[in-house]
């Protein structure tokens, strides 16, 4: 956070850097909206962004919906003085809101596995919630549903484990 | 949402795919009773409620939402086994909710020999022990009535500040 204001004048002034995904589309991005991952933060302290950043297990798809992420969400990171660039509180839980409720499986997990490898908190905490959410209320067989989870317990498997843990499940 | 055939790798299970401790992250964010029972799915969820990072232990689950009558017997008999068998080194988050409709209910029976239907002080007590004590959980959280006489363990924190 501290490493992404520095040099940077937010509006259109500050250094940019690009990102390539792995089926190498380029988005190039300020400083202060990449630095919200924790991952390029550090590359960007650390002096390796010259080249653009390569994140080869990123696609060109779900990067689209970071970036989108990042440029909403740049306000936050950055000085607060800037009111005109910041997106309102409100309009940010909008636009979260929106985003997380129209994800869905398998881009919702993707989305997932690019916040946890950029390290960008925030976004890997929504869409985690919204993972449980989804979770929450199901019994195990309406979450195998849910997630196309194969029941590979053999009959008996799936007694004893449950017998086994019987505290937990109902009556 | 047609039936068209997918790709192979949009559809299928990406949950599962995860690693643990996404999993868990996941899982942290459900009542323990939603967590635990996960263990039903398949193999890979079989045991990984025994290591996940936070419990959160909700005595409204045990609670009937038709009669608002709380289960003991369940509620004692859940938050013991799960103490039991769960076993990570430490947690990020140990919650303790009791049902909050306890005070209604204890508050007026206190003096009843215990039965199946009523806490059992001690063994709440035991909880919250192991909870702060074995765990040494980076955020505590336990919510209980007040006027009752638990015997809360004490916190090695350099200056105890009271959150309930």
């Amino acid at each position: 956070m501290a490493a992404a204001a520095a040099e940077a004048t937010i509006d259109g002034g500050g250094k940019m850097i690009i990102l390539i995904s792995a089926d190498g589309k380029r988005f190039e991005v300020t400083e202060a909206v990449a630095s919200q991952s924790q991952l390029i933060s550090n590359m960007i302290e650390d002096d390796c962004t010259e080249n653009g950043v390569r994140l080869p297990n990123v696609d060109g798809d779900i990067l689209t919906m970071v970036v989108d992420y990042c440029n909403m969400h740049a306000g936050d990171a950055a000085a607060d003085g800037d009111t005109t660039k910041a997106s309102s509180t409100e309009e940010l839980k909008k636009f979260d809101a929106e985003l997380v409720q129209a994800l869905e499986n398998p881009v919702l997990f993707k989305l997932i596995l690019a916040a946890n490898f950029l390290n960008i908190k925030s976004l890997l905490d929504m869409t985690c919630q919204r993972v449980a959410d989804m979770m929450s209320g199901k019994t195990p067989e309406q979450m195998r549903e849910t997630f196309s989870i194969e029941n590979d317990f053999t009959p008996e498997e799936e007694a004893a484990i449950r017998q086994e843990n019987a505290w937990a499940f109902d009556d | 949402m047609t039936s068209q055939p997918h790709a192979d790798e949009d559809g299928g299970d990406r949950l599962s795919a995860l690693p643990d401790c996404l999993l868990h992250a996941i899982m942290s964010l459900l009542p323990a009773r939603r967590a635990v029972q996960t263990c039903a799915l398949s193999r890979r969820w079989r045991d990984l409620w025994r290591s996940m990072p936070c419990l959160d232990i909700d005595g409204d689950e045990f609670t009937s939402s038709t009669t608002g009558s709380v289960r003991w017997d369940k509620f004692e008999s859940f938050a013991t086994n799960l103490l039991q068998g769960h076993n990570a080194p430490f947690l990020d988050r140990f919650r303790l909710r009791l049902p909050s409709s306890w005070h209604v209910r204890g508050g007026v029976q206190q003096r009843d020999i215990k039965s199946h239907s009523q806490p059992d002080v001690r063994q709440i007590e035991r909880w919250i022990n192991r909870g702060v004590r074995f765990y040494r959980p980076v955020e505590l959280e336990i919510t209980i009535s007040v006027g009752y006489d638990l015997k809360l363990p004490i916190l090695a924190a350099p200056s105890p500040s009271p959150t309930d």
